[in-house]
């Protein structure tokens, strides 16, 4: 379903004007056009053909009556119209996700407000059919503390087990900001401990506090100042897991692709925990390595 | 504003307002907008029709009296019409409109908003400050979920080119059963029309717009067939025995049970569901982790990494 687009939208927002009006009596045209995301003169040109509207007849009697001259809207004799039209799926679907993400990121205090959300999903889930379900996001037990560090412009003292270097470790980090990538949720920070910036995936966050000193960091493009490495690499099955791994959105035909990295250490471990799937072509010392560490591993089921 | 869009409005209003059916002469007499000749009003009533219907509006066909046999008339329900969410609480409303800010700019935002929109006409004030304080941003779903919607709530049958495993894109033809969310990707449970079987799809994996077929309700689902397709996300986990060197695998601790081999080596039990997922997570640890049990998998692991030795030699 295209968002219905000219004509159509136009006359979605029409029936929906009405319904709308008739709980905010007096609402100021500014904030009228806002909630319906167009502007102010696109507001006075819709209420103008409304008020040609009504039954059959179209005499005084019969038309809505609207009046906004004085920049304030108010409306009557609007009856047959005075209901507020039925959710549509797409409305339903992203009004089901959004309160299962907000179950997820609520902390255990807020137990009658989780059985609030379930009322409500249920009723959404028998709207849309029980063909639609939703799951947050994973990982996001950690999330309300993080929101409220960010809010705060406080810290957070992290314990992040980082799998590049197999270490779990304890910092002490400036929280900017959260965002998604596919399936994984990433926490954009400052890191005390190393002087710089780095994103941290919310599902090795193994322990996390809120600490009460100042943010310093501003907000700035996350790990803009190290340098990616070029590495070519040649696709020889499972394309396509391959593909999402490095985030490739291109491969040639015969599954060859450049990828840029930040990180050596981290493409060896991608390019092993693939095998055999992913070829380094170069560099060679890259190429090297990896035949070194797989043979490393083949010893230990050697012995 | 065009002509079209007071007619559709008019429209609504006369068939919504009528007790009984409007036959389409007493429409065309008495609702303002249509002109022309018999043929060009009866098209311009069919089109009006579809554009409502796009819109989620239901006209109903019926007669006044089923004895006679009575021209047939429309009307719209005022049942189908209205919001189905009627008696919400101020928590609730509040809570919904969190929801709906949760999108920000995702691509389901407009249609978040405009739900939001639709429920606070229902005059219920919504009072966020009662609410803990918390706030969150969904990431923008594939843009091909709205017609998945679409599909998947109407029994419509769609076509697309979907992404092989070896990255080649396939048309495949299914018959949409459910669509779900799930950690971060939306996946599609469909009967595949040539294969005749389930299958789940992920909607990202999508390599083209969606394909639409006109009918609605155009199958019956299978509930049996798509209990079982979904219980195959849900069973229970395997168990792997594997040896991890002390201070290192820390992905895997914490998973299961550990022990100590030696003086350099832990033993941890480690739950899984796929073979191919936890040789990818032992790899991951390069020497610092083995496969004890069970054996088969051990063995795979090492025949993939002896083919990675062969092309890399």
């Amino acid at each position: 379903m295209a968002k219905p687009s000219g004509p159509m939208q136009e006359v979605a927002r029409l029936l929906d004007l009405v319904p709308y009006l008739s709980t905010h009596s007096y609402i100021s045209m500014k904030e009228l056009a806002s909630e319906f995301d167009i502007t102010e003169r696109e507001l006075a040109n819709e209420l103008t053909a409304l008020s040609m509207c009504g039954l059959p007849g179209y005499t005084p009697y019969e038309l809505i009556d609207i009046f906004f001259e004085s920049g304030f809207v108010s409306i009557t004799n609007h009856d047959p119209l005075d209901i507020p039209r039925a959710l549509s799926q797409l409305e339903v679907a992203s009004l089901l996700l959004g309160l299962e993400l907000l179950r997820e990121s609520l902390n255990d205090e807020s137990s009658s407000v989780k059985d609030e959300i379930d009322t409500l999903v249920e009723q959404l889930r028998t709207l849309a059919g029980n063909a639609i379900t939703a799951q947050a996001p994973a990982d996001l037990g950690h999330l309300s503390t993080i929101q409220k560090a960010i809010a705060h412009r406080t810290c957070l003292s992290v314990t992040y087990l980082s799998t590049q270097k197999d270490l779990v470790g304890e910092r002490i980090i400036e929280p900017l900001d959260v965002y998604h990538d596919g399936d994984v949720s990433y926490l954009s920070a400052f890191c005390r401990s190393v002087q710089g910036y780095r994103n941290f995936r919310l599902d090795r966050i193994q322990n996390l506090s809120e600490v009460n000193e100042p943010r310093t960091a501003l907000k700035t493009e996350a790990g803009s100042e190290s340098e990616k490495i070029p590495v070519g690499v040649k696709f020889h099955n499972r394309r396509r897991e391959s593909a999402e791994l490095l985030s490739l959105s291109q491969i040639s035909a015969q599954g060859e692709a450049t990828v840029e990295v930040f990180n050596e250490e981290w493409l060896v471990r991608a390019v092993l925990s693939s095998s055999p799937a992913i070829e380094v072509k170069a560099p060679k010392a890259l190429r090297s390595q990896i035949q070194a560490d797989a043979e490393k591993i083949l010893a230990l089921y050697r012995s | 504003m065009s002509q079209k869009s007071e007619r559709l409005v008019n429209l609504t209003i006369a068939l919504l307002a009528t007790k009984r059916y409007l036959t389409k002469s007493e429409i065309f007499n008495s609702v303002a907008g249509y002109k022309g000749d018999a043929e060009a009003r009866d098209r311009m009533f069919e089109r009006d029709k579809d554009d409502l219907r796009k819109l989620g509006i239901t006209i109903e066909l019926g007669t006044f009296d089923p004895l006679f046999e009575d021209e047939a008339g429309y009307r719209i329900k005022p049942e189908t019409y209205a919001l189905q969410l009627k008696d919400l609480t101020t928590t609730q409303l509040s809570l919904l409109a969190k929801a709906s800010a949760a999108w920000k700019e995702a691509s389901l935002a407009d249609a978040a908003h405009s739900g939001l929109r639709k429920l606070k006409s229902l005059g219920i004030d919504s009072d966020i400050s009662s609410l803990p304080d918390f706030s969150i941003t969904l990431p923008s779903p594939p843009e091909q979920i709205n017609d998945v919607i679409e599909a998947v709530t109407q029994r419509r049958v769609i076509t697309f080119e979907y992404l092989d495993e070896e990255y080649r894109s396939q048309l495949r033809k299914v018959e949409p059963y459910k669509l779900s969310h799930s950690k971060g990707h939306w996946y599609l449970i469909a009967r595949d029309i040539e294969k005749d079987a389930l299958r789940t799809f992920r909607v990202d994996r999508f390599a083209s717009t969606v394909d639409i077929s006109a009918t609605s309700n155009a199958y019956q689902v299978d509930e049996v067939a798509l209990q079982i397709e979904e219980e195959k996300r849900q069973r229970e986990p395997l168990k792997a025995v594997v040896a991890v060197r002390k201070g290192r695998g820390n992905s895997l601790r914490g998973q299961g049970a550990i022990s100590s081999l030696d003086d350099d080596w832990d033993r941890i039990e480690v739950p899984y569901f796929d073979e191919e997922r936890l040789i990818k997570e032992i790899l991951w640890l390069k020497d610092d982790a083995r496969i004890i049990e069970p054996v088969e998998v051990a063995q795979s692991l090492v025949m993939s990494l002896e083919k990675l030795v062969a092309l890399h030699g």
